[in-house]
């Protein structure tokens, strides 16, 4: 649920990543507290901010998430990089599927 | 007669924040921009509906460097990275605390400076200072024969 002001493009992709996050959220059927309650978090607050797209998965825990929204580690930090970083992603996986 | 003015929600609550609410995070978030550390904020909420105040950074980041949330009858402080700093049930207590939330982010990243600091100087010394006794080396051999013909 948002109702921000005015973002930068830069933000979109961040966006694009926390609507990502919040689907897959819904398909393992995870309440954000749930999902927060898995990543050892005491509140959902973050899990909200991430989502909302004003923050990110801070890369110590992309793992753990991962896990918890039942994706594969490694596929799952990738697409993140795709969002978070879309130009180091060209670089490391440029001709790569 | 008693005529009561029924507001609507979006006019009372801006995404979900009372005004006065409102104008306690906003006094937060010029203090950020005072320091140069954000540029706008905005407003979002939990998926139950729980009212966010997202301070951002400037561009090009533009990510969120503090979150205010109110739960229940709670107010949580995060960090963009979901570090909790403070938990507090009053919002002017968090006034009161601005400075301190301000300073201790600075502090933060003026840490995280110094520590980037130190790992670029660490780095450049592994790589300079090989090159640099190489040729000192061999000034050390050198040296005496250029002294015998001397």
């Amino acid at each position: 649920m948002q109702f921000a002001k005015a973002a930068p493009e830069a933000n979109e992709k961040r966006r694009q990543a926390g609507t990502w996050l919040k689907e897959l959220r819904a398909r393992v059927g995870l309440s954000q507290i749930e999902l927060a309650g898995r990543l050892g978090f005491k509140y959902y607050t973050f899990v909200s901010q991430v989502e909302n797209g004003f923050g990110r998965v801070p890369t110590a825990s992309m793992e753990a998430w991962a896990t918890a929204l039942g994706q594969e580690p490694a596929a799952f930090a990738r697409q993140l990089l795709s969002y978070y970083d879309p130009e180091f992603h060209r670089l490391l996986f440029k001709g790569k599927r | 007669m008693t005529v009561i003015r029924l507001r609507r929600r979006g006019d009372a609550e801006p995404g979900g924040w009372r005004h006065e609410e409102l104008r306690e995070l906003e006094a937060i978030f010029a203090a950020f921009v005072r320091y140069g550390d954000a540029a706008e904020y905005a407003l979002g909420a939990t998926e139950r509906g729980e009212p966010q105040f997202y301070v951002l950074a400037p561009e090009p980041d533009c990510e969120c460097i503090l979150s205010i949330s109110r739960v229940g009858r709670v107010y949580l402080i995060e960090d963009g990275a979901g570090t909790m700093i403070e938990r507090v049930a009053d919002l002017k207590q968090l006034a009161d605390e601005r400075p301190h939330i301000v300073e201790r982010r600075h502090r933060s990243l003026l840490a995280k400076g110094v520590l980037a600091w130190c790992a670029a100087r660490t780095a450049i010394e592994e790589r300079i200072e090989p090159l640099l006794a190489e040729p000192l080396e061999v000034l050390s051999h050198i040296a005496p024969q250029l002294a015998a013909l001397a």
